[in-house]
């Protein structure tokens, strides 16, 4: 009897809660990628790559009051460090990747607590790095750019707003998982020391160490806040 | 489905997502092994024995090129002209799942941007020492007799024989295990092409593989035939005799061998014999010791009318010049400490120049050597110099390069082909640690503590030097151009394009070594 209570006090609050309006939402989500390129072991001593994403979407359009679905517009930053050392740890490779990404997501609230979507992205990847002799030597340091998106399908879990102030406020927090495939141009390092800012040096070529792919199946997990 | 199946395949699926995180190779976690510079041809070579790579630097057109090689090189060198890197690979067994086990190799190189495999031999075994003939058509593999053993057994008198002009077959490497008297190989010598009986007699291509107390002989154009071992010692002998040094004298069939802790030079003639089976030889060394009944401690061979003679610098204070055809023998009187002998030139020697590494004196002596058995003494001039001798370093231009300490720091430009003998004393302010001939016109040499490339030309002797923003490791003379080594693992070289060249000029190439590090796969 309690169980069915509860089920029916949720349940009302779920419908209470799809009438309200939110066309603003800011998520920060912890992306895991598996990067399976090869490129990848020179910064990392497995596949796995964890980065932070800082999102901000806006509501553009619903289709019939959302009853066939919503558009949404998406910027994002996303970013994160991954290293390792290298050869019997002579030398640490370190890089700092980050993606700003402008995506389109449509989202289709089959209720109001429970919005799947899909989402397209395309943006820039920026990417530094870094390797350091750990014996000696000098530190050198790079950044490239190139393309990045993704393609990412998720489901947002709300929190009905009702039920924590009764009606009067414009926030919802929620839950966000998505999962997809992220992509990005491959980004070419060169390497050379600085120059000696007092000292005339003899002019210094230095090191074309390839090219690192980034792109692989990403999961993405974190809390959204809608108002 | 049962909630509890689900249930399982759901964690089955997490973990899976979460921890099915795929390791990169192991060959990442090991240290980087890298040898050279190697010169060869025009070009510098480096070998990365870890990740299985060869680099190759134009120093013309400062490109660097790689080139994937057999894993785990054990030993690399250049061929006696420097047109050929022949590098010696130790293979690897399939430790980790997925691993793809390599077989030892010999592997030759050519100098090309990137470098070219000429040949590739696999080994049934894995050697880390390896001797080519100076022709660069034969070689033996072996093993070095301080090698630590992995493996539960290791016999360290097996050699693997290369006809190096053909490609790998059944009988190409062959390998031989040798016969030993408790020793180990510790070097092996080739001989020209050499005819038994000298005259119209067979032609024989010997190796003569050296270890403590014998010697073994191989007949290179035989090499199914059985090794004929050489005592240098008898059997009950306490002493350990060492060979040191190997000349062939082809015109007169004979093979000389100097040895630490024998009181003589060794005289081998190889004499003609019928052989009586397959696989017997048909020649067979008579050791003819003793010779001149000198402890030896240093020898060269040279032509003078037509004989090849034998000059050695003895422990007596004299020199000895010995016949190779009959072992008669003279002895020249020097009455100073001699132990070491320049010929000059290197090939068809027309000169010695004779003097003591082991107890230095600022003395040196020249022995003319034409009509050297007629004059003896009379071709000997002696030359006075401010300080000891310790080294002599022959340069291009009939000069010599006297370093007078250990330490290197004090050099000189002594004349040995001009009248007089001059000598011009050259300041080092440093150890001279490495030092290499320029286009044949200048001494080039660096010391780690300096960053500085010092060039003396030999035509003035015009010191000059050229700044450096690294610490210098190595310099060598490539072509035109000079190339001063940094030692750094990364690969750091500072390129000169001539010795006239000025710092704006010169070109540094830092992190060659790991050109293309996120482009080229490694796997276990």
């Amino acid at each position: 009897m309690k169980t069915a209570n509860t089920a029916i006090t949720i349940a009302c609050m779920l419908a209470l809660s799809a009438l309200a309006q939110a066309d603003n939402s800011v998520s920060i989500r912890i992306n895991n990628s598996w990067i399976g390129d090869p490129s990848f072991d020179v910064v990392s001593t497995n596949d796995h790559f964890v980065q932070a994403e800082f999102n901000y979407a806006r509501r553009l359009l619903q289709f019939r009051q959302a009853e066939l679905g919503e558009i949404w517009a998406e910027a994002a930053y996303m970013a994160g460090p991954t290293s390792s050392t290298l050869f019997g740890e002579s030398t640490k490779a370190e890089a700092f990747l980050q993606n700003v990404t402008l995506s389109v997501r449509y989202a289709y609230p089959v209720v109001a607590w429970l919005v799947p979507y899909l989402r397209v992205g395309l943006g820039v990847g920026i990417g530094t790095l870094e390797l350091e002799p750990l014996k000696g030597g000098d530190r050198v340091k790079d950044r490239a750019a190139g393309l990045a998106g993704h393609v990412l399908a998720g489901v947002e879990l709300l929190w009905p707003r009702r039920a924590l102030l009764a009606g009067r406020s414009h926030l919802t927090t929620g839950l966000v998982i998505e999962a997809g495939y992220g992509f990005g141009s491959r980004l070419n390092f060169q390497l050379s020391p600085d120059e000696d800012d007092e000292l005339k040096q003899i002019p210094l070529s230095g090191v074309n160490v390839g090219h690192l792919t980034t792109q692989g199946w990403q999961l993405r997990i974190g809390g959204v806040l809608r108002f | 489905m049962s909630s509890t199946s689900i249930k399982s395949r759901l964690s089955v699926l997490v973990l899976v997502v979460l921890a099915g995180c795929g390791e990169r190779a192991h060959l990442w976690d090991r240290s980087l092994s890298i040898s050279g510079p190697y010169e060869v041809g025009s070009q510098l070579m480096w070998v990365d024995a870890t990740r299985g790579l060869a680099f190759s630097l134009d120093p013309t057109t400062a490109r660097v090129s790689s080139v994937e090689i057999p894993r785990n090189a054990t030993f690399a060198a250049p061929s006696a002209n420097q047109q050929e890197l022949l590098v010696l690979t130790g293979g690897q067994e399939a430790i980790y799942k997925g691993q793809q086990p390599e077989p030892p190799t010999l592997t030759i190189m050519a100098p090309a941007l990137p470098p070219r495999v000429v040949r590739r031999y696999d080994l049934p075994a894995s050697f880390d020492r390896l001797a080519v003939s100076e022709d660069g058509k034969l070689a033996v593999a072996y093993h070095s007799s301080s090698e630590t053993a992995s493996d539960v057994f290791r016999n360290p008198n097996e050699v693997a024989l290369f006809d190096l002009t053909r490609e790998e077959d059944a009988t190409n490497p062959m390998l031989r295990t040798i016969r030993s008297f408790g020793g180990a190989p510790l070097g092996v010598a080739f001989s020209p092409e050499m005819a038994v009986p000298p005259k119209g007699g067979t032609k024989h291509v010997l190796a003569v593989v050296l270890a403590d107390n014998y010697l073994t002989f191989l007949d290179m154009k035989n090499p199914d035939r059985r090794e004929i071992t050489v005592p240098l010692a008898k059997p009950d002998s306490a002493i350990t005799v060492k060979p040191d040094e190997v000349l062939f004298s082809a015109a007169t069939a004979t093979v000389f061998v100097r040895a630490s802790g024998s009181p003589d030079l060794f005289a081998l003639s190889l004499v003609a014999k019928q052989s009586t089976s397959a696989g017997d030889n048909d020649y067979l060394p008579m050791i003819n010791q003793p010779s001149a009944g000198k402890t030896v401690g240093d020898m060269i061979l040279f032509s003078d009318g037509g004989k090849d003679m034998i000059l050695t610098a003895n422990d007596s204070q004299d020199l000895a010049l010995i016949d190779a055809a009959t072992s008669e023998f003279s002895i020249i009187a020097v009455n100073e400490p001699v132990d070491t002998i320049l010929a000059v030139p290197a090939q068809s020697p027309t000169l010695a120049v004779v003097y003591s590494r082991q107890q230095p004196t600022p003395r040196v002596h020249f022995l003319e050597l034409k009509d050297l058995a007629a004059n003896l003494e009379q071709n000997l001039t002696s030359r006075s110099l401010a300080r000891q001798v310790h080294q002599l370093v022959a340069m291009p231009d009939g000069q010599a390069l006297v370093v007078h300490n250990s330490s290197r720091t004090v050099v000189s430009v002594l004349d040995i082909q001009g009248e007089h003998h001059t000598v011009s004393p050259i300041q080092g302010q440093v150890s001279l640690n490495s030092f290499d001939f320029a286009r044949d016109t200048h001494l080039v040499g660096v010391s780690p503590g300096l960053r500085r490339l010092g060039l003396l030309d030999l035509s003035n002797l015009l010191a000059t030097s050229v700044r450096l923003d690294h610490d210098p490791q190595r310099v060598l003379s490539v072509g035109d151009a000079i190339v001063v080594d940094h030692g750094q693992s990364q690969g750091l070289v500072t390129i000169v394009p001539s010795p006239k060249a000025t710092r704006d000029d010169c070109r540094v190439l830092w992190g060659f070594l790991l050109s293309d590090l996120m482009d080229h796969e490694l796997k276990d």
